[in-house]
């Protein structure tokens, strides 16, 4: 190297823990979407994550820990997603549909594949189902408080809960069976057809101004 | 207090005094108009040259924060209406940008004998839990309130007289980067969702540019409040969804949808996005009653805020006039 070449700053203990958490949870994220629940071993993320057993041990307890960590990181990438809607209008159908391709490739993107893995695994799996639990009521809850935050009143509290959960369930179903989704891709015709009919119910359900309202 | 008898200065360079103002966002191009059109000259400072076109304004293009450059600027000044703001919303900018340009203006201030006014925040403040007044104690530290708690000392510290004059969120003609200015004036007008930062139902303080400007005019004249922070005249708070539905009721259209982004959305969006981190730093203002109790400097001022009516029907206008280019 040229010692022309200015030096960088170094980095303080804190920011080399946080880089260190950031790359073991990105690590376990991939393992999940590569290798499945079962091989993602903290052996196979570390060495993923390029650290050591014992440095992952040092950030994550336990292997549960870590998998719940990531599940709450893949929350947050979510959430950021969805939240980064610049202000979207969900007045007419295809504006409502707009919002909802968004939200496929939310639900379709590799990393979400972390919640499908850990959701399988915790049916059959009592204590990763318990310790999954206020994470996924969290990121529920958070979907829901955005949604609200988009549609305003147009939709009473309870039908939006319900119409998220069509359409995040519908998403879900839709990578389960297609096996290897690519949420870059636009979707097939029957997907896309799926999501403008599901746009034209939540469209139906909106208040009906007054002014328009003929006898 | 008896009215000067002889000049300031025994041979006045200028017959007639010259306010300087440096910036020309909403503040300082306020400041220079209201000196304007009672009748007073003054020179407007900014790195363009940009500013309100008006015979008594003369516009200088001057880089506020070279010594060198504003020297010569300030010559004959005996007010300097400080009204810079940071090139970006981030703490890093304003901590490379603000303290530098205030020091160079303090130096050149105390060279020629001249008060310097600052517009200020109420960031200093930090979160509270009860109305902030003059004597709230204005100490936070972290990112750009901390930034703010540095300006106030290094003005505490200087000889040079000053007077901080603080606002809450501003509104009023010519506001556009700010929570009452282009999210939210154009989009009640337009019919549009209005999506508002923290909760709709929150007691707010909204304070009137006009309304500063007046006070820091006031302020720089009067001696006896130099070296104190004072508030701006500032209304009675009203939370974020009174404030939409009176721009409704001012512009004549409906109330429009309304929704508010909860906090925690922000903090959340912020850890991968600098700019959405910047904006959940003063989020807390929104989450909870920020209240600007300006009764007292008021009183010192001998100033009353516009009502709230009166100021929006003034911003309706203004953005309804507002050239294209810039709505």
């Amino acid at each position: 190297m040229s010692s022309t070449v200015p030096p960088t700053v170094p980095r303080t203990q804190a920011q080399r823990r946080q880089s260190t958490r950031s790359a073991l949870l990105e690590a376990t994220v991939s393992c999940l979407a590569t290798r499945g629940y079962a091989a993602t071993s903290t052996a196979a993320v570390s060495a993923e994550a390029g650290v050591s057993q014992g440095a992952l041990f040092r950030h994550f307890p336990t292997r549960r820990a870590l998998l719940v960590a990531t599940a709450e990181h893949v929350s947050v990438r979510n959430i950021t997603a969805f939240g980064a809607l610049s202000d979207p209008d969900v007045t007419s159908v295809a504006e409502v549909a707009a919002v909802l391709g968004h939200l496929r490739t939310v639900v379709l993107s590799p990393a979400n594949q972390t919640w499908r893995e850990l959701l399988v695994a915790a049916r059959s799996d009592a204590d990763l189902r318990e310790a999954l639990l206020p994470a996924r009521l969290s990121f529920q809850q958070q979907m829901l408080e955005v949604a609200t935050v988009w549609w305003c009143d147009r939709l009473p509290p309870d039908d939006l809960a319900a119409v998220l959960s069509i359409v995040v369930n519908v998403l879900d179903g839709l990578a389960f069976s297609a096996l290897d989704p690519d949420p870059t891709a636009p979707p097939g015709r029957t997907a896309e057809r799926a999501l403008t009919l599901l746009a034209e119910m939540i469209v139906r359900h909106y208040p009906q101004p007054e002014s328009q309202e003929t006898r | 207090m008896t009215v000067h008898t002889r000049p300031v200065h025994p041979i006045p360079a200028h017959p007639i005094p010259v306010h300087v103002v440096t910036g020309a966002g909403p503040v300082g191009s306020t400041v220079a108009l209201q000196f304007a059109k009672a009748g007073e000259r003054v020179r407007l400072l900014t790195r363009s040259g940009n500013g309100p076109e008006h015979p008594l304004i003369e516009r200088r293009r001057v880089d506020v924060s070279r010594a060198d450059q504003f020297d010569a600027a300030v010559e004959g000044a005996t007010v300097i209406h400080h009204c810079i703001h940071g090139s970006a919303y981030d703490a890093r900018t304003w901590r490379a940008e603000l303290p530098t340009a205030e020091a160079v203006v303090l130096a050149a201030a105390g060279r020629i004998g001249a008060v310097v006014v600052f517009p200020e925040s109420l960031y200093s403040c930090g979160p509270v839990d009860a109305p902030i007044t003059e004597e709230t104690p204005r100490t936070a530290t972290r990112g750009k309130l901390g930034v703010r708690t540095a300006l106030l000392a290094q003005r505490a510290a200087s000889p040079t007289p000053t007077v901080s004059v603080a606002a809450s969120d501003f509104y009023g003609p010519l506001v556009r980067n700010a929570h009452a200015g282009e999210r939210l004036i154009p989009t009640v007008l337009a019919g549009k969702t209005m999506r508002v930062l923290g909760s709709l139902d929150e007691q707010h303080s909204w304070t009137y540019v006009p309304d500063l400007a007046d006070a820091m005019i006031r302020a720089a004249a009067t001696p006896p409040l130099w070296n104190t922070v004072l508030h701006a005249p500032t209304t009675a708070p009203v939370t974020q969804r009174e404030l939409i539905e009176q721009v409704a009721a001012v512009g004549d259209v409906e109330v429009p949808r309304m929704s508010a982004i909860p906090t925690w959305l922000l903090t959340t969006m912020g850890i991968a996005h600098r700019p959405t981190r910047e904006l959940a730093e003063t989020a807390y203002m929104f989450d909870r009653p920020f209240v600007l109790d300006s009764s007292t400097s008021q009183r010192r001022l001998g100033l009353t805020p516009t009502s709230l009516t009166a100021g929006l029907k003034a911003s309706v206008a203004w953005w309804r006039d507002a050239p294209a280019q810039l709505v």
